[in-house]
């Protein structure tokens, strides 16, 4: 087969998974974008200034709801038995779709962050390419968690109360986790939610916050090698639709 | 119908729910991994109590501050779908063709869905009372910590479980499952200076007020609008199973309007 003609045919392939991901990897992000803008509206006109909820819902909020969409990726194929007997793994039509919903949550992400700064509502204190790192981080983190606990588990609901309360403990640890030693570095939400030393000083992030973002980074790629290596052993999936 | 029938119908859900929760792992894992965590990283603060029965007492509230606070935020997280997943498995038409009433299966699944989780979160919060009275010496706690089991877990679990099985029908699982975990980080934890949150008032489904009204624990008494009391405790349990009961009783009769 000729370059061009495998060339449409993967672009077809990816089509096709974009298709079946659906409104589960596009519809959630953008409605909590939109639902947030209104929010935020509402808010700034009843209570007052909204910088630090505006970073968060870009911080915290559309990486949480992308990591449920990647949950809700296993567990969805009624036909999962049909795809184990193909040459095609279905471990890696698994990863497409995780790629796929990743990127959608990080162009409504992206365009979400951009609108804040355009607006002057809010904007992480590191230039524009700088701060996206303000939302990267936690929705590779998150979702690469997502992935790979469902994938370990075989079970995507489990995943998602996995990622419920890594979420909201991070939240109530904020001060322990933010003036300890080491897991100063793995907290996730390092720019709106804790604008405050170690982060940000005197207006401007600090290199702690970077070490914390790269590390956080690091910790995204294991898990991902980690998510790839589960999904080799992707007939675990089989019956878990059936599951209670 | 008859009352046998719809009796009879309640009870088999509820039974047959329990069954198929109670040996899925995940219910099991979560809670465990997570007490564990608090455990190992000193989240519950025995550093700070002392043996004299009130210090033990808020020990007992903060602990299930913390388990309600985690625990109950992934349980709802998982049981999502308790309600909606006959759809999705295609068995709900077969359902409807039964005479079983859809308000007594949803009654039903609500008790199992309750009781499955109840017995997840009793093992858990038995292994923490047992490490409290080993930490004090003192087997009085295991009193203390069944109330606090009785009046801070329970209606924090059926306000959560009656909302997992409804909310998703209206909104789509994973959409619930986004709302719920950013709802209750805003209703339990958000101060009401930072913003407008149901955080300070009786509608706090960790316990906030029953925890400072009964346990005078009160490092959350700040979030508390009208302080801490022994009524405004119970007028919380009250007010959160209250809610749980309507939203059941509303939706199992829209239901039942929808199928006639």
């Amino acid at each position: 087969m000729s370059g061009l003609p495998r060339l449409g045919s993967r672009l077809q392939r990816w089509r096709y998974e974009a298709g079946r991901v659906g409104s589960a990897g596009w519809v959630v992000p953008a409605a909590l974008a939109v639902a947030g803008g209104g929010f935020l509206e509402l808010l700034a006109a009843v209570h007052g200034p909204v910088s630090r909820t505006a970073g968060s819902l870009v911080e915290a909020v559309l990486p949480l709801g992308a990591a449920i969409c990647v949950a809700g990726l296993f567990g969805g194929d009624s036909c999962v038995e049909l795809h184990l007997s193909l040459p095609v793994s279905y471990g890696l039509t698994l990863a497409r779709r995780f790629v796929l919903v990743v990127v959608g949550a990080a162009v409504v992400a992206a365009a979400l962050s951009a609108t804040l700064a355009l607006s002057g509502t809010w904007s992480a204190s590191a230039g524009a390419l700088a701060g996206q790192l303000a939302w990267l981080v936690p929705l590779l983190v998150l979702c690469c968690l997502a992935a790979v606990a469902a994938a370990l588990a075989a079970n995507g609901r489990a995943a998602v109360g996995l990622v419920a309360a890594l979420w909201t403990a991070e939240e109530w640890f904020k001060n322990d986790m933010i003036t300890t030693g080491w897991d100063r570095a793995l907290y996730l939400f390092a720019t709106a939610r804790a604008d405050q030393p170690p982060y940000l000083v005197d207006g401007r992030l600090t290199g702690e916050w970077l070490f914390n973002r790269l590390a956080l980074l690091a910790l995204a790629a294991a898990l991902a090698v980690a998510a790839l290596l589960a999904l080799r052993r992707a007939h675990r999936l089989l019956g878990q639709r059936g599951n209670a | 119908m008859s009352a046998r029938t719809l009796s009879g119908t309640l009870l088999g859900t509820a039974r047959s729910e329990y069954r198929m929760l109670i040996r899925r792992w995940p219910l099991w894992c979560l809670p465990a991994a997570v007490v564990a965590i608090l455990l190992a990283t000193g989240g519950f603060g025995f550093g700070t109590a002392s043996s004299d029965p009130s210090s033990m007492a808020r020990l007992v509230g903060q602990q299930a501050i913390g388990v309600n606070l985690l625990v109950l935020v992934a349980i709802g997280a998982l049981l999502a779908d308790r309600w909606v997943r006959d759809r999705q498995l295609g068995v709900e038409e077969l359902l409807f063709a039964t005479a079983a009433s859809p308000v007594s299966r949803l009654w039903g699944k609500y008790l199992g869905v309750v009781a499955a989780a109840a017995t997840t979160l009793l093992v858990v919060w038995a292994v923490l009372a047992a490490r409290l009275a080993i930490h004090f010496g003192d087997l009085s706690i295991a009193g203390t910590a069944a109330l606090a089991y009785l009046v801070l877990v329970l209606p924090g679990l059926a306000f959560v479980a009656a909302f997992g099985l409804v909310m998703p029908r209206l909104v789509g699982v994973r959409l619930y499952q986004v709302l719920f975990i950013g709802y209750w980080f805003w209703g339990n934890l958000v101060p009401q200076h930072v913003m407008p949150t149901l955080s300070g008032t009786w509608l706090t489904p960790i316990g906030k007020y029953a925890d400072a009204g009964l346990f005078a624990h009160s490092s959350h008494s700040l979030l508390l609008t009208g302080g801490g009391s022994t009524a405004a405790a119970y007028g919380s349990i009250a007010l959160l199973a209250g809610i749980a009961v309507l939203l059941l009783t509303v939706f199992g009769l829209a239901e039942r309007r929808r199928l006639r």
